[in-house]
């Protein structure tokens, strides 16, 4: 009687642990690079794997950071030719190229992707003292890409940006891509939606602009149902059958 | 329950006065020195590394402390055979039990509360900005502790050695850690081994839904899951207990 008792009450608070578990973790989202994954292991060092095996991912990415600074407030030797060893202790940073910034970098913000003024502070130096952009961009990059996962506005707002970006820079065509993302958005405008299918329109593509008519064909607002419908019966002669 | 509790403070005393308590704390002291130099090399970052590398140390020595307790109270009293004497005494082995875990839960939260306490006046004399977050950390570094000791204790329970139950709880406190690591594998890995995996998480602690000072500002936790998380470790804790106590029950020294 006791042992049923015992196994009873193992099992009642046995039961209850995984249900609570399971709601606990219905609340969680692991927002880090996966320390199993090539993004993780491309970047870090052995002493990473044991500290975030401890659950320490925060104090891993402090010293990740504090060895950037290290790293970054010398001149890095190893890295001048031979015949510049020596002469430059002295001299400020923007002498060396600090080749291995960026790699440096990655490890922190792959660490933990809650390091903003990893991201800033890398990227300021990569691109405004160091003068090689294109890594700047590759660090701030992988931040936006990273949120974005996560942020929806964000995402969305990201989205929005390139795509004015691009029409401004290379034209109507170079949108199309942009836009086609942006409406698959169950909350995409109609106008973005309108918009798209006159760039198609413009380009001659019909098949595309019905396409999009046609999600215009119930929309809530009449300017656009009646657009849409008088397009759609515009192009049905231009069509192939 | 009077048994209990006075097998508890018994242990609380007797751990208070121990010199492994007195240790974590100077070690703790050591590594915020540290920390202030960490960061004059930082400077912007400086709160940041004092915060993580403090709670860290805290979250580190509460667990060595607590293992060196629990391993005590369930091995090293058993094969010394100093624990004759108290179960001579009217106390059933469940509340003996019971006494000392309570107990250690007492030393290892007086122990937090200490140390969080030098934490924050250290932090509040930066003037870094403290928010509930910060706070509910603390609660969570103990709930943590509080698990892995009841681990340590069914461990000790069932091992030979003194060493063996301190390997197997680090290696039970790693993979607990891992949890959500293991994840990104289970679309890799062979069904059999996905299944083993689930089985495991429900009998390894997940300390990746407990590791709040690890997840700043909530980014990765709803507040939502913050009062399931608390029962789970509170459920788990109590059913690795029952366990330990029928082992007990049973054991002979």
């Amino acid at each position: 009687m006791r042992k049923i008792a015992v196994v009873g009450l193992f099992f009642f608070f046995f039961a209850f642990s995984v249900f609570f578990q399971k709601v606990a973790e219905s609340h969680f989202v692991f927002r880090n690079t996966n320390v199993f994954s090539r993004y993780f292991y491309e970047a870090a060092h052995y002493q990473d794997f044991w500290i975030t095996f401890f659950g320490h991912r925060r104090i891993a990415a402090d010293v990740a950071f504090i060895q950037l600074l290290q790293y970054y407030g010398k001149v890095p030797e190893e890295e001048l030719p031979e015949s510049e060893m020596g002469k430059h202790r002295d001299h400020f940073l923007s002498f060396s190229k600090h080749k291995r910034l960026l790699n440096y970098a990655l490890r922190c913000v792959r660490l933990d992707r809650n390091f903003d003024y990893a991201y800033l502070f890398s990227a300021a130096a990569l691109a405004w003292v160091q003068k090689r952009k294109s890594e700047a961009v590759k660090i701030l990059i992988e931040g936006i890409e990273d949120y974005k996962k996560y942020n929806e506005v964000f995402s969305k707002a990201v989205l929005y940006l390139s795509a004015i970006q691009v029409r401004d820079e290379k034209g109507d065509v170079a949108v199309l891509p942009y836009l086609e993302e942006a409406i698959k958005m169950p909350d995409c405008p109609d106008m973005v939606k309108n918009i798209l299918a006159f760039i198609y329109e413009k380009q001659g593509d019909y098949k595309n602009a019905s396409r999009i008519w046609l999600m215009l064909v119930n929309s809530r607002d009449k300017r656009y149902r009646k657009e849409s419908r008088r397009k759609l019966a515009q192009y049905e002669s231009r069509l192939p059958r | 329950m009077k048994s209990v509790h006075n097998v508890s403070v018994y242990t609380l005393k007797e751990n208070a006065r121990s010199r492994s308590f007195s240790l974590s704390v100077i070690f703790v002291v050591f590594v915020f020195a540290s920390a202030f130099l960490f960061s004059r090399l930082s400077e912007v970052v400086e709160t940041r590394v004092i915060r993580d590398v403090g709670m860290g140390a805290i979250q580190f020595f509460s667990l060595l402390a607590a293992l060196f307790f629990a391993i005590k109270v369930a091995f090293t009293e058993g094969a010394n055979k100093t624990i004759y004497l108290p179960l001579s005494r009217p106390v059933k082995r469940w509340q003996y039990l019971s006494g000392r875990f309570l107990g250690i839960v007492a030393v290892v939260f007086l122990e937090i509360l200490m140390m969080g306490a030098l934490l924050t006046g250290l932090l509040l004399l930066k003037n870094a900005p403290l928010d509930g977050f910060y706070f509910l950390g603390y609660l969570f570094i103990f709930l943590k502790i509080v698990t892995i000791t009841s681990v340590g204790i069914l461990l000790s329970l069932v091992s030979t050695s003194f060493v063996s139950p301190f390997v197997f709880t680090f290696l039970i406190w790693i993979t607990g850690h891992l949890f959500r690591e293991f994840d990104y594998l289970i679309g890799k890995m062979p069904s059999l081994a996905v299944i083993f995996l689930k089985v495991a998480k429900w009998i390894i602690p997940n300390f990746t839904i407990l590791n709040i000072p690890d997840y700043v500002e909530g980014r990765f936790f709803q507040a939502g899951g913050y009062l399931p998380a608390i029962l789970y470790a509170v459920f788990y804790t109590a059913a690795v207990l029952v366990i330990s106590c029928a082992i007990f029950e049973k054991k002979e020294f």
